[in-house]
């Protein structure tokens, strides 16, 4: 019985994530092109509310708000430029999954890179510490 | 050694998690408040534009009925509205027109006007991402700073109180 349960809720889980997938939201009157450009607009720019989701993985308001507002200025025939700078404007840097560098995003740039220098160098230094002890040892 | 290394590690994706959760600064700090010419709310058939904003230094609240942290914050912006005089523009944001009033006769008014941003437009254009949303706008009625969620006496003294300090 148990086990019957089990995979009902499997299915249903699965059935969910289908049914999400599939959701279709539909913004009528774009050619196959300024379907493309939408489709790739909207993942190229972050939901400001759930930060961690694309304005296409997200349903939240103001996801949906935004991207009305990107529909809008495709079929007002916006250039992909004017319509993430549009939104920069007003949602800031922040928006875009591809920050420029400037001061406030050094550290999304180079912070990886300093951390892995870091941790190379300890590496390195813990070889060498353990190799200068087993000559010491010999 | 092998703790430092996860002392590191640690420190590193705590300050990610830290920045993750920063409230974001609003992108219009230092601008005027962008043009926009919508409704009131109190009467259907006049306009307020950025010109009705006259009194300055003031604080633009987006709010709605539909808002629970509004409803929290409610209280404290009468407070500082009455007892304090702060000139506090109301902006209802994505809202219904009778729902809204009704809401300010039970609750109380503190704006000194509101704008009736039925359809979120304004909200758009000054980078809000949910309600309630405070701006504090400057003597010259630039705007300082934004503050996403309810508006309380520990924000307020730490964010607000100097600017209108006189």
């Amino acid at each position: 019985m148990s086990t019957r349960i089990l995979l009902v809720a499997i299915f249903l889980f699965l059935l969910s994530g289908l049914m999400a997938d599939n959701e279709v939201e539909i913004y009528p009157n774009l050619s196959q092109e300024e379907s493309s450009r939408f489709s790739n607009l909207t993942q190229d720019l972050r939901c400001p509310k759930c930060q961690s989701s694309s304005l296409a993985g997200s349903n939240s308001p103001i996801s949906l708000d935004l991207k009305q507002v990107i529909y809008n200025l495709i079929i007002a025939k916006k250039t992909d430029s004017e319509i993430k700078d549009y939104l920069k404007n007003r949602y800031g840097e922040y928006i875009s999954y591809d920050p420029p560098l400037t001061y406030s995003t050094i550290i999304l740039w180079f912070g990886p890179f300093i951390f892995f220098c870091i941790v190379i160098f300890i590496v390195v230094f813990l070889i060498k510490k353990e190799q200068s002890l087993k000559k010491l040892a010999d | 050694m092998p703790f430092i290394l996860f002392c590191i590690l640690l420190g590193y994706l705590y300050f990610l998690l830290k920045e993750e959760k920063q409230e974001l600064n609003s992108a219009l700090v230092g601008q005027k408040i962008p043009f926009f010419e919508h409704l009131s709310l109190d009467n259907k058939t006049a306009y307020i534009t950025n010109n009705d904003l006259k009194e300055f230094p003031a604080l633009i609240n987006f709010w709605a009925t539909w808002c629970i942290a509004c409803a929290v914050e409610h209280p404290f912006l009468l407070e500082i509205r009455n007892k304090k005089n702060i000139p506090i523009y109301g902006v209802n944001y994505k809202d219904t027109r009778d729902k809204a009033l009704n809401y300010l006769i039970e609750k109380g008014d503190p704006f000194i006007l509101n704008i009736y941003d039925v359809n979120g437009k304004l909200g758009i254009d000054m980078g809000v991402y949910g309600a309630p949303e405070t701006f504090l706008l400057n003597e010259n009625g630039e705007i300082v700073l934004r503050h996403a969620g309810a508006l309380d006496r520990e924000v307020w003294n730490q964010k607000f109180r100097s600017y209108f300090a006189k």
